[in-house]
């Protein structure tokens, strides 16, 4: 039996961006001594966690993820499982 | 047909099937004496069946999670089970969640379908997510024809809102049995076919935890279980067995084996059909179709009664198989975690995503590099508890062990197990502070490869 191909797996191609240098500086005075590497590293760092937010807040929309229809139905079907 | 539509076309299909509670000691496929599952055994023949595929965690909510993050319960914040779970561990979750499988596939064109009632953030990403097609019972059916509703609205409103409450309390005990969670899967694939995009299905089978309350089983009707209860020293302990007997109505424990035996049977006969489907329907050479526990169970192990309230491996080492299409498949040794699903998915449909998974892509396993010497879990039903194993020892810590079900302890403080020469895992070794210690304690086990 052949290998299975792998192709571009976990590359993560990088881009460019611009920021000021004013931006820059306060960023490199920030993250000193705080174990971040690199400029670069904190903006990602920073970036994913608004996105992570915003998507939440896309998937999650107005829909109450704990109904109390959903709480009630849970709590029985786990009652009935041993989990109470 | 443009670009977007041809790639779809492409992708292929992707099936979950979750067996809940099932751990490799009662699957034929894993070498245990009776034939509970023979359509395993058969889809076995052209799948890759991982013989050390271990849960990250002994309950379905952080194991789950765990699935569709790619990440260790300490890491994607959900560690314990419902309804244990903190308001705190939901916030950390919902803070941190950037990837979750579902949505990251329905955004790529996947018709996405569940078939699971647990509910909560595991309906996020789906299109369709519902455990049966018709909710209502035969009593709501008949009290939804017209004339006797209309004579039922004329009731007080205490007695109407109590029946209601009866109705709705039988319902929700209802559990699908497997043959109905199959029938609504292969439904729904038939018209997600029609739709013509590539589909991912979740199916989730409860059938197989106890107390397995869709099989029938009559059992011998012989009684022994009276010395079981009388060698439970632990009050709060004994309450607890007392009653998952009487859940379950059978007393002795060859019936109760019995039970979940066949219960791994009914789900089984599911599967065959699934495979049948996807074969006569041409759909099996574009389908990857994976089959496995979301975590284990103990009957009477280790004095954990009916409950996958420990981390020794019949908690945690469940079975795994996956059907790759073009590829024959054969038996796999290497160490793999749930964690390692969510990228082995993302490899195989040539997607990438900028995140810190803690799993690898199994087709690295599968192409004979070992991606890990151990593998992690951490307890869901116990307050502190994680275990570190390789393939043979295993160390379990826990800094507070009571569990959450039967209020009793099932780990002591420091547990290590020499698996080659222990692998029911009776005799406690440990002595002293180890190297293993030092990886679990120093919280080295988010980070892979190590």
């Amino acid at each position: 039996m052949g290998k299975i191909k792998k192709e571009n797996i976990n590359k993560i191609k990088y881009g460019t961006v611009s920021l000021p240098l004013p931006l820059i500086n306060k960023i490199k005075g920030k993250i000193e001594g705080t174990g971040m590497p690199s400029v670069s590293a904190y903006v990602a760092f920073v970036l994913r966690n608004i996105l992570s937010s915003v998507e939440t807040k896309k998937i999650n929309g107005n829909k109450n993820l704990f109904s109390e229809e959903d709480k009630r139905d849970l709590k029985s079907r786990l009652k009935y499982l041993g989990y109470e | 047909m443009d670009n977007k539509k041809e790639t779809q076309k492409n992708k292929p299909n992707i099936i979950m099937i979750i067996i809940d509670a099932f751990r490799t000691k009662n699957s034929s496929l894993f070498g245990y004496e009776k034939n509970t599952d023979k359509n395993l055994k058969k889809m076995a023949e052209d799948s890759y069946v991982f013989k050390n595929f271990f849960s990250s965690s002994n309950a379905t909510a952080p194991s789950l999670t765990t699935l569709f993050t790619g990440k260790y319960p300490i890491n994607h914040g959900i560690i314990h089970q419902f309804p244990y779970t903190k308001p705190e561990e939901i916030e950390e979750f919902e803070r941190k969640k950037s990837f979750w499988l579902p949505t990251f596939l329905r955004d790529k064109g996947y018709g996405t379908i569940a078939i699971d009632w647990i509910g909560t953030w595991f309906k996020d990403g789906f299109d369709y997510y519902q455990e049966k097609e018709e909710q209502r019972s035969k009593l709501n059916r008949i009290m939804n024809i017209p004339f006797i509703k209309k004579m039922l609205l004329g009731l007080p409103n205490w007695a109407y809102s109590f029946g209601k409450k009866i109705i709705k309390t039988r319902a929700s005990e209802n559990f699908s049995p497997a043959k109905y969670t199959m029938n609504l899967a292969i439904n729904k694939m038939k018209e997600s076919v029609n739709e013509g995009k590539p589909f991912f299905f979740f199916t989730h089978f409860w059938d197989t935890h106890f107390p397995f309350p869709t099989t029938n089983y009559k059992g011998s009707g012989v009684n022994n279980i009276e010395k079981f209860i009388d060698e439970i020293e632990d009050k709060s302990h004994k309450e607890y067995f007392k009653k998952r007997i009487a859940d379950i109505g059978l007393y002795n424990l060859e019936d109760i084996i019995g039970k979940y035996d066949a219960s791994i049977s009914q789900v089984d006969k599911q599967i065959g059909k699934l495979v049948n489907f996807l074969k006569r329907n041409k759909l099996w050479d574009n389908t990857i179709l994976m089959v496995f526990g979301d975590h284990g169970t103990s009957l009477m192990e280790h004095g954990v009664y009916f409950s996958s309230s420990s981390l020794y491996d019949d908690c945690v080492h469940v079975p795994f198989l996956i059907h790759l299409p073009g590829f024959k498949g054969r038996e796999i040794n290497g160490f793999v975690q749930n964690t390692d699903i969510t990228p082995t998915i993302l490899d195989l449909i040539g997607e990438n995503y900028d995140e810190n998974f803690d799993g690898e892509s199994m087709l690295n396993v599968i192409n004979g590099k070992e991606t890990r010497d151990m593998v992690f879990a951490f307890d869901a039903l116990a307050e502190d508890i994680k275990m570190v194993r390789t393939k043979n020892r295993k160390l379990i810590i826990a800094k507070n062990a009571k569990c959450n079900l039967c209020k009793s302890h099932h780990h002591e403080n420091f547990e290590e197990y020499d698996l080659e020469i222990d692998p029911e895992e009776n005799n406690n070794v440990y002595s002293e502070k180890n190297e293993l210690q030092e990886i679990l304690e120093g919280n080295l086990a988010p980070k892979k490869n190590l």
